[in-house]
């Protein structure tokens, strides 16, 4: 990844010189120390139901998750006990555009069968280009339909990739 | 000799051809702008490998491999800022140049370095890697195992300054893997019942959501810009230039390779090493180092290439990932039904002859790509229009996980994954181990229960190959822990 995403150990100083909304804190690093030890209670738990061994010295299919609830439970411990500061929400003012791509991509994925590739695609890449600050109109929708259209050629017409056709069921070849 | 003719009339394929032009090319963009590394091109355009034949799809992705991880250098040098995280190790030398009015010296010694890197790594792998297949095809259960467990604590271990949550990460990819049948009772595990789960969690779809969708949601909370302006005087080398060069370029192409073959390193660790062994062996004429000597710079440079090729040793011949993007490549070549391994040797030497010659192909075309259009380049890669980039990225995901098997499940899963890497790369979580992690658990857990089987107890790991590899594996944890604890201590 690049530089960006990494950790600095001086988070503090170097968020108030860049990204003045960013919240930093432990906060998130204790919760994140939460949901690894939720996580390896729960396969503990699921572990208790593996069955033995059939074989004499297999250590048996339940002895890796054992393994790793344990690993997991350390790890969350020490997670918890040795918190590092973090900025884990996004800055307020693209709180909303982080959760509209979000959703957008769920949205687009969930309608690919139901409205075909080249329709959901379509509508897709205007609403994304939106979001990722085109504020021209007609160019969003130009390129969006011939993208759409473009990716549809390679995939089923090229790569033989068997694509929803949806509303266009019938339309296209 | 035959393997190599084979190797080579797969290679000799005009199509093939193009795709490692293409690949190059798309590599150097991709490569150039900030957060996309080699690992996310590669994800990013693995979904159009799937229809390819296996030799073909594999240039592209090696062509766009090569690329990129030359082309991080270009704004590290420019604008001090490495597009990929191999580049991190030319900052220094190659924008103190460009501060001088060298950009353009700079520049030329980055392709040229990284080209005679790769070439000099292409070469000891294809030298060495059939030696190791052949090696490997008598390494029973408990070496792989051995193996699996050095990758995972050499990769927790250079997630440098984040130990804790590198193993957690690791740990997770674990858990992970342990969704569906396991492999010696047959036993569902996690799958809840539900039958598309038995057959386990494809680590494709949780690929491209991990590397390519995450980042994606990221530009677009932050859409960065980038600006590449190469001031100062044209350079036109000479014969003294090249030979002030050479020492450094084939110390750090060797230095490269070497760490790029330890299973989970790659480049990113190489380039600091040569960098330093380079300085070391200027001696006295060492004060230039970190202001712009040229052979610290090649020395980075060569590094991270022959990286590349030394990553590809345990991936072909152990199916052991020697780099986060040489797992993608694994997952390129299993998509197709192959497996890497020491067998693919002898089943397919079409393809791993053709990929030892086609990435020395790679390596050429990017010397001539790289040499005459740096300047092009860089206006190419400002003009990007990340508008519709990161937009299509997210269609090209989408489409590549549904075209897995024609169904939504891989769709979900790209997504889940997708959220979980944008949540881990938030939270500090590196997830290079989480992917490793999920391809090594089957691989270790196999291992180790095969082996117990066989020997009834725990006595194979006083067996030579095994202990060895356990000893290294200590070695690496503890110098891990060592370098963590200075680090919280400091």
């Amino acid at each position: 990844m690049s530089a960006q995403h990494a950790e600095t150990p001086n988070t503090e100083t170097e968020h108030s010189q860049t990204q003045p909304s960013t919240q930093v804190s432990r906060t998130a690093d204790r919760v994140f120390a939460v949901v690894v030890l939720l996580l390896a209670a729960g396969l503990g738990l699921a572990a208790l139901t593996f069955p033995a061994a059939t074989q004499d010295s297999d250590p048996g299919t339940a002895a890796l998750p054992w393994l790793i609830t344990a690993a997991l439970a350390v790890l969350g411990v020490l997670l918890l006990l040795r918190p590092q500061p973090s900025a884990v929400l996004p800055p307020a003012s693209v709180r909303r555009t982080a959760a509209a791509i979000l959703i957008l991509t769920v949205v687009y994925a969930g309608l690919l069968d139901v409205l075909g590739f080249i329709p959901s695609t379509f509508a897709f890449l205007c609403c994304a280009s939106r979001l990722m600050g085109g504020r021209r109109w007609l160019q969003i929708l130009l390129v969006s339909a011939l993208t759409a259209a473009a990716l549809h050629l390679l995939f089923a017409g090229l790569l033989d990739v068997h694509l929803p056709a949806g509303l266009l069921e019938g339309v296209i070849p | 000799m035959s393997d190599w003719l084979i190797g080579l009339e797969a290679i000799a394929d005009p199509l093939v051809l193009l795709l490692i032009v293409c690949g190059v090319s798309i590599g150097i963009v991709v490569g150039a702008l900030p957060g996309i590394s080699a690992t996310v091109g590669v994800a990013i355009l693995l979904p159009f490998t799937f229809a390819l034949e296996p030799i073909q799809g594999t240039m592209l992705l090696l062509g766009i491999y090569g690329g990129a991880v030359y082309a991080g250098s270009i704004p590290a040098i420019l604008v001090r800022a490495p597009g990929t995280p191999a580049s991190a190790a030319s900052v220094d030398d190659g924008n103190a140049l460009a501060r001088q009015g060298q950009a353009d010296q700079a520049l030329k010694v980055s392709v040229l370095g990284s080209t005679l890197g790769g070439i000099i790594g292409v070469i000891l792998l294809a030298l060495l890697a059939p030696v190791l297949a052949s090696f490997a095809l008598g390494f029973g259960p408990a070496a792989y195992f051995m193996l699996a467990l050095l990758a995972l604590t050499v990769v927790a271990a250079v997630s440098e300054g984040r130990m804790l949550k590198g193993l957690i990460s690791g740990a997770l990819g674990l858990a992970i893997a342990l969704i569906g049948l396991d492999t010696i009772q047959g036993f569902p595990r996690l799958t809840g019942g539900s039958p598309e789960l038995a057959s386990g969690i494809d680590y494709i779809p949780v690929m491209i959501g991990l590397f390519a969708v995450a980042e994606a949601f990221l530009q677009f909370e932050n859409r960065l810009g980038i600006s590449l302006k190469a001031k100062g005087q044209r350079f036109s080398p000479g014969l003294g230039w090249l030979k002030k060069l050479a020492p450094s370029a084939i110390l750090g192409s060797v230095i490269g390779f070497i760490i790029g073959v330890i299973p989970g390193t790659g480049g990113d660790i190489g380039s600091f090493v040569a960098y330093n062994e380079a300085k070391r062996a200027a001696r006295k004429d060492r004060r230039n180092f970190g202001h712009g000597d040229i052979r610290g710079l090649v020395s980075a440079e060569s590094a991270k290439n022959a990286g590349t090729a030394g990553a590809l040793a345990p991936t072909l011949t152990l199916g052991i990932p020697g780099d986060v993007t040489s797992a993608v490549l694994i997952g390129a070549i299993t998509v197709h039904g192959l497996q890497p391994g020491p067998a693919l040797f002898d089943g397919s030497p079409d393809l791993v002859y053709g990929i030892f010659i086609g990435f020395l192909v790679v390596y050429l075309v990017l010397l001539l790509l790289g040499w005459f259009g740096s300047g092009l380049w860089a206006r190419m890669i400002e003009r990007v229009p990340a508008t519709y980039l990161w937009p299509t990225g997210i269609v090209l995901a989408v489409l590549g996980s549904y075209s897995l098997r024609s169904n939504l499940f891989d769709v979900m899963v790209m997504l889940i994954a997708a959220v979980l890497g944008y949540v881990m790369i938030k939270g500090g979580f590196p997830l290079a181990p989480l992917i490793i992690g999920m391809i090594l658990g089957p691989i270790a857990e196999e291992g180790f229960r095969l082996a117990m089987i066989l020997e009834g107890d725990l006595s194979w790991v006083l067996q030579p190959l095994p202990l060895v590899l356990l000893l290294m594996t200590v070695a690496s944890a503890g110098f891990a822990l060592r370098r963590e604890l200075r680090s919280t201590a400091s």
